[in-house]
């Protein structure tokens, strides 16, 4: 999986591309952990994420939790499949999901 | 061979039998005609020659009666005297050579011989005969004594004339032979000068002796008569007078007729050759009258017949050849006269009421026909798709026939979960025959499949089958395959067929096979060769008869392999329906209406791959999962599944995978981790099954997570849920040890489009 991260001055953007599975998602964490630590606001671009799985899931669900009222983590373009496990575990009900 | 004789046209015999006739009847003429010949001949000769003859003895009559009768005049004229000196001299003058004065007594008073002076006149016989007729005569009655034929015969007579002087008595005067002449040869020599009989016949009056008197040796040089007096020595001792006969006279033959008169023989002859041409002429006359007129009877007989037979006789057989030609519509109209107005009434009847029964048997064989073809086209299998739920096979076959019925077939079917049969064949021959042969032959070989799987020995036992008691030396081509749906190997017999065309991975459709074996039904126990192909995903294979490649178009010239194989070139990678369809299209085009002459027959298979399966074993670690996820990702795709599936797939992996590496093995650094792939395409589903000896673990057992309020709750049991979600089936079993969870999962195919 190949993450870019993009500074537009308010907020990180992490694009995701290829899957977010029990192999990439330490390093998504990583990646996301950072970006909060300099930016209240970090958007994450699944435009070109192929699934997620529940090791995915969990670093989503994590993050969320941890920087819920402080800080605001935005999905973004979630789409097929992606948005369907979204829909089918209840995530999309709590994520910011633009 | 016997060659037929040829018949000969009612117009020849007609007109043979009829020359027969006309040369018969002109035979009898000209028999009668030669037999008649003679007779007309001696008729029209001896009338000519008889009226000559008659001729001349009235004139020699005529000049004697002249003369003697004349005769009278020199002793009754009225200064007559009875004196011996005047009766002399009258009698010389007369050139008698007696004379007797016999006076009103009968006494002989004067007399050229002195001795009968004084005599009765009765003493004499010669002179009593007259004295008798004319003793009480009136003055001036005369006598002429008749030559009879043996005086004259005997040369030896005297010719008598006796004068009545009334009461004076008689003159009697004699005439020897040389007296007679003397005095009438003067008178008669010119009676034949003019006369002429034909143009080289001639008159002749002669002396007994043969001198002729007349014409005169002047006349007879100018005339050319050569007649000697030793032609009329012969003359007249060869026949009777008055009758005709042949005489050769002095070197030319003639036909005479003679009398004697008077003392003289009167002749009259003609060339026999004047006589023959004149009646060779008329014969021929005759001949070619009779002739002209047979020829006229004959063309016109022979024109009747034609007129009034022949020709309507012609023109009923050209309207009956071209009813027997097979157009019924024909009627005959011939009506010249009242038989063949019967005959062609008596045809079109018969015409008619057999059209109305060949309608209804056509009608009877029509419905029997339809029937034949149903039962028929029922034998074949005609349900495509027929087998919805296999996906790793598409088939598609059609069978046109000729005729009604036919003798192609094919056939398909599965002798068992991953055996499928398939053929093509043709029956030598069209019709309901080769449609029997056919029924049979599909029977045989579809029984013997169903309980053998080796294609030569079915082969070997369906040639002997259907020898026996192959009376009609029928016998079948066909190309028959049975394909392994596991290995994609068709293992096939071609007994006389047509080449398949087979489409292998990305190349068009080539011509596959080798030389063929015999035919099927031909001999038996010939050897049939088991050959062998491999089908992979996506190649098709197209069988036919040689009604599709042997069509022709309008102009008679073949479809042939080239424009088969073009065809199928141009399809790329259709189905075998637009296989079949497009081929089918082709040949209409190409034949533009010309007619079907034997059945077109083609079946095309498609195999859609093999059952796929795979496997991979790995340590069971982090590190290692993204060579299992590449590995299934590609069997994925190379399965034909979509992206959303394959999607699906990757998450499920993962969570079981994961699981794996972080539950199953908490004692042991080194545990494995074993991922089966499987593809069949006969169910379309793919099966993941995951392997790992560790701890016994039932995820099935796990849970369902609330996902109401997902975000407090505890993540725990998603992973499964997800696996549970995105599979049709999952099953676990624990055995020898080992976990062995597997994901069934249904193809969809990447057009059908949208995930569930």
């Amino acid at each position: 999986m190949n993450i870019t991260k993009q500074n537009d001055g308010t907020k990180m953007i992490i694009s995701l591309d290829g899957k977010l599975d029990t192999v990439t998602s330490p390093q998504f964490d990583a990646e996301l952990k950072s970006a909060f630590e300099e930016f209240d606001t970090v958007e994450v671009n699944l435009e070109n994420l192929a699934y997620i799985s529940s090791a995915g899931l969990r670093v989503l669900h994590s993050n969320h939790k941890r920087t819920k009222g402080s800080k605001t983590l935005l999905i973004s373009h979630a789409s097929g499949t992606v948005l369907d496990i979204f829909e089918s575990t209840g995530f999309s009900d709590f994520l910011n999901l633009v | 061979m016997k060659i037929k004789k040829r018949e000969k046209k009612l117009s020849i015999v007609f007109r043979r039998k009829l020359l027969k006739v006309t040369a018969i009847i002109l035979f009898i003429s000209m028999m009668l005609i030669s037999l008649a010949f003679p007779i007309i001949k001696n008729l029209s000769v001896n009338d000519i020659l008889s009226a000559e003859v008659n001729d001349l003895k009235e004139q020699i009559n005529y000049e004697s009666d002249i003369f003697f009768k004349g005769s009278a005049n020199f002793f009754t004229y009225a200064g007559f005297k009875v004196n011996e000196e005047e009766i002399a001299g009258d009698a010389f003058y007369m050139k008698a050579s007696s004379w007797d004065y016999v006076n009103d007594n009968g006494v002989i008073k004067l007399s050229s011989d002195k001795s009968r002076l004084n005599k009765k006149a009765s003493d004499y016989p010669d002179l009593n005969k007259y004295w008798q007729k004319l003793s009480n005569a009136y003055s001036g009655e005369v006598i002429v004594s008749e030559i009879t034929d043996e005086e004259f015969k005997s040369e030896n007579w005297t010719k008598n004339v006796a004068v009545s002087l009334g009461s004076d008595g008689m003159m009697f005067l004699g005439f020897e032979p040389e007296n007679y002449y003397e005095q009438m040869d003067v008178s008669i020599d010119k009676i034949c000068n003019f006369n002429s009989v034909g143009s080289e016949g001639y008159d002749i009056v002669s002396h007994r002796a043969g001198t002729i008197v007349s014409p005169p040796k002047k006349i007879r040089v100018r005339k050319d008569i050569t007649m000697s007096r030793k032609d009329i020595e012969n003359l007249v001792s060869s026949a009777p007078e008055n009758t005709l006969f042949p005489i050769n006279l002095s070197g030319t033959d003639f036909y005479a007729v003679y009398t004697r008169v008077d003392g003289y023989y009167a002749v009259s002859a003609i060339p026999k050759n004047e006589v023959m041409m004149s009646l060779y002429i008329m014969i021929i006359m005759t001949v070619f009258l009779v002739l002209l007129l047979m020829v006229i009877i004959f063309l016109r007989v022979n024109g009747l017949t034609k007129k009034l037979i022949v020709n309507n006789i012609g023109k009923i057989n050209d309207e009956l050849s071209e009813i027997t030609g097979g157009n019924l519509d024909v009627e005959i109209d011939v009506n010249d006269n009242l038989e063949f107005r019967q005959l062609s009434d008596g045809i079109n009847t018969t015409v008619s009421s057999l059209k109305g029964y060949i309608a209804r048997e056509s009608e009877r064989f029509n419905k029997e026909l339809e029937l034949a073809r149903a039962i028929q086209m029922s034998a074949l299998p005609s349900v495509f798709n027929p087998y919805p739920d296999r996906h790793d096979i598409e088939i598609y076959g059609a069978m046109n026939p000729a005729k009604e019925v036919g003798g192609d077939f094919y056939d398909f079917f599965f002798t068992d979960s991953n055996h499928f049969v398939f053929l093509v064949a043709d029956v030598s021959d069209k019709g309901i025959p080769a449609a029997m042969f056919m029924m049979k032959a599909k029977t045989i070989i579809k029984s013997l499949s169903l309980a053998n799987s080796c294609v030569d020995e079915i082969m070997f036992i369906a040639n002997n089958t259907l020898c026996e008691d192959n009376e009609a030396d029928m016998f079948v081509t066909l190309w028959f395959g049975i394909l392994d749906t596991d290995t994609g190997i068709v293992s096939y017999i071609n007994a006389g067929h047509c080449k398949p065309l087979l489409r292998s991975g990305d190349n068009g459709f080539e011509f596959v096979g080798e030389r063929p074996d015999f035919v099927v039904a031909g001999e038996e126990s010939v050897p049939y060769h088991r050959r062998e192909l491999k089908l992979n995903s996506g190649d098709a294979l197209f069988l036919y008869t040689d009604g599709v490649t042997e069509a022709v178009d309008t102009s008679d010239e073949l479809y042939g392999d080239e424009r088969l194989c073009l065809a199928l070139k141009a399809q790329g990678s259709s189905s075998a329906r637009e296989i079949c369809n497009s081929v089918q299209a082709d040949l209409t085009t190409y034949s533009e209406g010309a007619t079907q002459t034997d059945d077109i027959t083609m079946l095309a298979l498609v195999f859609k791959g093999a059952r796929m399966c795979r496997e991979i074993t790995v340590e069971a670690k982090i590190e290692n999962l993204n060579e299992v996820y590449d590995f299934i990702e590609e069997l994925l795709i190379e399965s034909g599944f979509d992206f959303g599936s394959i999607a699906k797939f990757g998450v499920i992996a993962d969570e079981i995978c994961a699981n794996i590496v972080h539950y199953a093995y908490p004692d042991t650094e080194n545990g494995m981790l074993k991922v089966t792939f499987v593809f069949d395409p006969v169910s379309d589903e793919a099966s993941l099954t995951f392997t790992d000896n560790g701890v016994p673990f039932n995820p099935l057992n796990a849970p369902v997570p609330d996902v109401s309020n997902a975000e407090e709750r505890d993540e725990g049991g998603l992973g499964i849920f997800l696996v549970r979600k995105f599979s049709d089936k999952v099953l676990y079993e624990y055995s020898n040890g080992e976990n062995l969870l597997t994901i069934i999962k249904k193809r969809i195919k990447p057009d059908s489009g949208k995930s569930k």
